[in-house]
């Protein structure tokens, strides 16, 4: 063995510097942790509650009929997700659209903008509350419409900022290499833009459905729910968190465990649905160019 | 090409401006204009990037944009296929004539214009699609749908672009897996996919090994027997090598413009004379 004569010339200067490095690295391993443990009990407590309850009545029957069911809520939340869809997705996404690629510098954009932030920062009860005044009212019945319409405010805002962000990933290489060819704008925006942001735009409106799916409080001001078996949007209309809200509060154990039940079979719905966009734009992240 | 370097050294030190400022432009060589700027001015919001400039640039041949990196080579490109049009700010004064029409005319379809002026970018930008409907796609957006006739016309583009036989096997894969050589041969293969009459490029070697440069530079000479081509260039060499043409721009002014071979032998303009022989840029 060589004598060492000088100290080690590597050896550490600064002992604060790695511990406060370990410490942080530490802290964060730690929240995550927390967080992990927290979200499986949730959702164990979830699936412990739920599952009794789970059998074929549930989705095959209605919620007055014996054993009880809430097939009418399953598909009133799926038809009311979608028509709260087919409306805010189109609007989200061209309100995206104009801000990124037409917006100019001008008051018309402000205002904009000013909207979205609003919209988007409401507390969903109001929105409710808005659909109320201004369609139900009117109307002098509760119904599925005002029920989509009061989603469709929510989803908006979070489809609008998210295509805005996504198109804003697109370089500009992209575009100039569509328009250096005699693209249109559109033509470069449908076929080259949108392409390359579709699937962070895709995260976006799955984000905006999960959101609006889990959504109570403006149902309950518009759509109001129903025990029966009605898909007719101009009447009050069945909704999974209807149903759990008012089961919830039951005294009776049964309802209570139908409520829970719901909980895992939306919670399920929505993971797969999320899923199945996932799988739908799988592989094709956008690559730099 | 070194021994012409030392010829010119001797001349930078009796060059005086005034006197040679006449022959500064020798546009009689010109014969076929394809392109003709008149007191093009560019500017960037408030700012000017391109003060004044006066060229031609002669029908199918090759003109190469030299000078040091700033001096608004690639602005004055831009304005040629108004691609400067995308930038908010950018305003551009005088007079562009192509085949004799004026681009920034009210009258000019943008679309049209860029349709007939290809331009290939520095960068190779390949879409994230096939290698076949990159090519492809220069044809789709201007209405040509035939199956045969878009398969006849990839084929054709990517054979004149020297492409054809490295990737005729893997036509419907990622162009994004080529490399970077081949991804800007598929560039220009997209760019003269629609036939255009002019070619626009800058730098686009700049990017490449020595022997994907070789291919493209055989590839820009072959071209402009049928189109008219205008490279920016950081490579003296290359200029020297594929340009007829050589206008040598300065802190955004056209210094001084003609045959290739004047420029880097007898440039008339002690910037020029500096530039070429290496002294700055
Ligand atoms: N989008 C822009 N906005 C503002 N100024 C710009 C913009 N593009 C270019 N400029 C300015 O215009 C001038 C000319 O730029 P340009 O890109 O034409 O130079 P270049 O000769 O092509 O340089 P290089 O050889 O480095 O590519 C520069 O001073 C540059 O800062
Ligand atoms: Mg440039």
């Amino acid at each position: 063995m060589p004598e060492m004569t000088e100290p080690f010339p590597f050896r550490s200067q600064n002992l604060l510097r790695r511990y406060i490095s370990r410490a942080f690295a530490g802290a964060c391993m730690l929240a995550t942790l927390l967080a992990l443990t927290i979200m499986f009990v949730v959702v164990g407590y979830m699936i412990l509650k739920g599952v009794g309850s789970l059998n074929i009545a549930f989705f095959h029957n209605l919620p007055l009929q014996t054993p009880m069911g809430m097939r009418n809520c399953i598909i009133g939340t799926a038809i009311l997700i979608g028509l709260a869809g087919t409306i805010g997705v189109p609007v989200g996404m061209l309100c995206g659209i104009y801000l990124h690629e037409y917006a100019t510098k001008g008051w018309f954009t402000v205002i904009i903008r000013l909207v979205m932030d609003v919209l988007a920062g409401t507390p969903t009860i109001i929105l409710g509350v808005v659909c109320y005044e201004l369609i139900v009212v009117p109307q002098k019945h509760f119904s599925g419409w005002a029920g989509a319409i009061a989603l469709a405010l929510i989803m908006i805002p979070i489809v609008a900022r998210a295509t805005e962000e996504m198109l804003r990933l697109v370089p500009l290489a992209a575009r100039e290499a569509s328009a250096g060819l005699g693209a249109s704008p559109a033509q470069t925006l449908l076929r080259v833009v949108l392409p390359a942001a579709k699937s962070g735009i895709a995260t976006g409106i799955m984000l905006a459905v999960a959101r609006v799916a889990g959504e109570t409080a403006p149902l309950l001001f518009t759509a109001l729910g129903n025990s029966n078996e009605v898909y007719n949007p101009n009447k009050p209309y069945p909704s999974l968190t209807i149903q759990i809200y008012n089961y919830s509060q039951s005294a009776d154990p049964a309802w209570r465990h139908q409520a829970w039940t719901a909980v895992l079979v939306l919670v399920t719905m929505i993971l797969i649905f999320s899923a199945a966009v996932r799988f739908a734009i799988r592989g094709k992240k956008f690559s730099q160019i | 090409m070194d021994s012409r370097f030392a010829v010119n050294r001797q001349v930078g030190a009796v060059v005086n401006t005034q006197d040679l400022s006449e022959n500064a432009h020798d546009n009689h060589h010109i014969r076929r204009p394809a392109i003709q700027m008149r007191g093009v001015e560019v500017y960037y919001g408030k700012g000017r990037a391109v003060h004044g400039v006066d060229l031609d640039v002669n029908s199918r041949q090759v003109t190469a944009f030299i000078g040091p990196s700033g001096c608004g080579k690639s602005t004055i490109l831009r304005c040629m296929n108004r691609m400067n049009d995308l930038i908010r700010g950018c305003r551009v004064r005088g007079s562009i004539q192509i085949h004799g029409a004026d681009i920034y005319d009210r009258r000019t379809d943008v679309m049209e214009l860029r349709k007939r002026t290809g331009m290939v970018f520095q960068k190779p930008n390949p879409f994230p699609k096939t290698i076949f409907e990159n090519v492809a796609y220069p044809l789709r957006i201007h209405g040509i749908r035939g199956r045969t006739q878009v398969a006849d016309k990839v084929h054709q583009s990517l054979r004149m672009a020297g492409l054809w036989d490295e990737v005729k096997d893997r036509l419907h894969t990622s162009a994004l897996a080529l490399s970077g050589g081949q991804q800007q041969r598929l560039c220009i293969a997209r760019a003269i996919a629609i036939d255009p009459d002019v070619l626009l490029m800058d730098e686009p070697c700049s990017a490449l090994d020595p022997i994907a440069t070789k291919t493209i530079e055989g590839l820009i000479s072959d071209l402009s027997r049928t189109l008219t081509v205008v490279v920016v260039t950081h490579n003296m060499h290359q200029a020297m090598r594929v340009a007829h043409q050589t206008a040598f721009f300065f802190m955004g002014n056209l210094v001084e413009s003609g045959p290739t071979d004047r420029i880097f032998n007898n440039p008339t303009q002690p910037q020029t004379l500096a530039y070429v022989t290496g002294q700055f840029g």
